[in-house]
């Protein structure tokens, strides 16, 4: 069983070193003492249940990313309440922690380390994670002597190796050329269908259409729609036309 | 309006990040061994290179202040000179390096919400094993000048050990505050930059006359000699050891309410 919770989830993010803010969006940004704040996240309130596939949607900034590290536990809330059921897994970035003097072996011992895996349990995988990277003739050579398109296959290979309970994806991910895109696509596949939540932002409607039955709505930092897929990408087609024709008129 | 870190109990949340960070030791102990192995890959001596700088210096130092000391008290000073460095080298180390602790893993930081503790126990780990080699050192110029190591001289494993839990501090509490406050990094190299001149390292505290009255509040005065007075003086150093045991209580309640406070804040400032 996996949920996620939020009540009245606001997030403040503090600003170092900011400047010129004297133009900014009042409502958005403030100053406690000295330090300048951008209201990122703004009493967002949403259900997330068993077997939902949510996709998250909104232009840049709107809060995706954050908004998805605050379900992660990278950030925390500065205001309200998120609960958390099962053990979420953030594929933000799959080269996370890949070092370029050790070789592809080692690598995938230490990344498995990193994601809480024991030796026995990395070994089982060890074959399968190498075969999926097509790397077994470079496994043993240190990863700087790697192109960028093989560290990606082995990257992706060894982030996408154990299925997640919680899937957070920011973007879906792909590595590699056409014939890898489809294996890879069709992992990822494999890994929503293995999770019991799966959350995507993404921009790519196509894909959030195939993926998701669910879609979240974010605007400046706000959730404008939460709901079923069409109904949400209805409403939110709706808005921005409406502001397009405005400001066509101006 | 005010941001609220809510009313979270710091202690509570210092130590369960902690106790969390501690039970990654199979991440932090490798990720520790790879940043190590990756500085020396490549090199053809690799890992000796942290005992040879450390021979070197020690070696250079003894021709140079050696002579200061005559015959008589030439070998006492080299082991007074190397003992004292042995502890210098780790604890400049990772003074210097715990304002990096948090900022060096925002790559881990910015995507995982692995509890911070962990980065504190890798760079730790990182700097016992660079101890552990020079360890070596030290061990071969005791056998080679064979000085009489009395049964009090295993104090000096204890202050290690009390060494080791005051590196966690120092990190957990620089590394929030100098990822905060920028200059704080700064600030604290060009200090260590001093202190290796204000530490009884080179001179010893009956040298430097009534100055010792000044720089016996040096606390880095107390690690060396909690360590160095058991083993080269027979002598517990008491003293030292009050002191040093206040430094470490005082070090840690400090350290866990920043941490336990700020500890949230540390990804955004980043």
């Amino acid at each position: 069983m996996s949920s996620i919770t939020a009540e009245n989830v606001g997030l403040d993010l503090p600003i170092a070193n900011a400047k010129n803010l004297a133009k900014a969006d009042k409502s958005r940004y403030f100053r406690v003492g000295n330090v300048h704040h951008l209201r990122v996240l703004d009493d967002i309130s949403f259900e997330i249940k068993d077997g939902d596939r949510v996709g998250i949607v909104g232009r840049n900034g709107s809060g995706k990313s954050t908004l998805l590290r605050v379900m992660a536990g990278i950030y925390r809330s500065s205001r309200g309440r998120i609960e958390v059921t099962g053990d979420p897994n953030c594929l933000f970035t799959i080269n996370m922690g890949m070092q370029p003097e050790l070789t592809g072996r080692e690598n995938i011992f230490l990344r498995s380390k990193v994601a809480g895996r024991t030796t026995k349990e990395t070994k089982a995988k060890l074959d399968e994670i190498i075969a999926f990277a097509e790397l077994e003739d470079f496994i043993d050579l240190p990863l700087r002597t790697y192109s960028s398109g093989m560290t990606t296959r082995l990257a992706f290979s060894i982030s996408t190796a154990f299925s997640p309970d919680i899937l957070l994806l920011d973007e879906w991910l792909g590595a590699g050329d056409a014939n890898f895109q489809k294996k890879a696509a069709k992992r990822m596949h494999s890994l929503v269908d293995d999770a019991t939540v799966t959350v995507l932002a993404s921009h790519n409607r196509g894909l959030l259409k195939q993926v998701c039955n669910k879609l979240m709505w974010l605007h400046l930092g706000k959730l404008k729609g939460y709901g079923p897929l069409d109904e949400v990408y209805a409403a939110h087609d709706e808005y921005y036309a409406k502001v397009e024709s405005y400001h066509k008129l101006l | 309006m005010i941001v609220r870190d809510g009313a979270l109990n710091p202690f509570k949340v210092a130590i369960t990040d902690l106790g969390r960070g501690f039970a990654h030791w199979r991440m932090w102990s490798s990720l520790a061994w790879t940043a190590v192995r990756s500085l020396y890959s490549r090199s053809v001596f690799g890992m000796v290179w942290i005992m040879a700088s450390f021979g070197v210096f020690i070696v250079v130092k003894l021709v140079i202040f050696g002579t200061l000391f005559g015959e008589d008290r030439g070998s006492y000073y080299a082991l007074y000179l190397s003992s004292g460095f042995f502890i210098w080298f780790v604890v400049n180390a990772s003074i210097v390096s715990a304002a990096g602790t948090f900022i060096s893993a925002q790559g881990f930081i910015k995507n995982d919400p692995l509890p911070l503790s962990v980065y504190v126990f890798k760079d730790v780990a990182r700097e016992l094993i660079n101890l552990g080699f020079t360890a070596l050192v030290l061990v071969a110029i005791f056998v080679y000048l064979r000085p009489s190591v009395e049964p009090v001289g295993f104090l000096s494993l204890a202050a290690v050990l009390v060494m080791i839990l005051n590196m966690v501090w120092v990190k957990l509490f620089f590394g929030v505050v100098a990822t905060r406050y920028r200059d704080v990094r700064h600030a604290v190299e060009t200090v260590m930059r001093v202190m290796l001149f204000l530490t009884p390292i080179f001179w010893m505290p009956d040298q430097i006359g009534s100055a010792i009255n000044v720089l016996w509040w040096n606390p880095l005065f107390h690690f060396l000699e909690i360590f160095r007075a058991p083993l080269i003086d027979a002598s517990p150093a008491l003293t030292s050891w009050i002191f040093v045991g206040v430094v470490t209580v005082v070090g840690w309640l400090l350290a866990l309410v920043v941490f336990g406070r700020y500890r949230d804040r540390v990804v955004f400032w980043i």
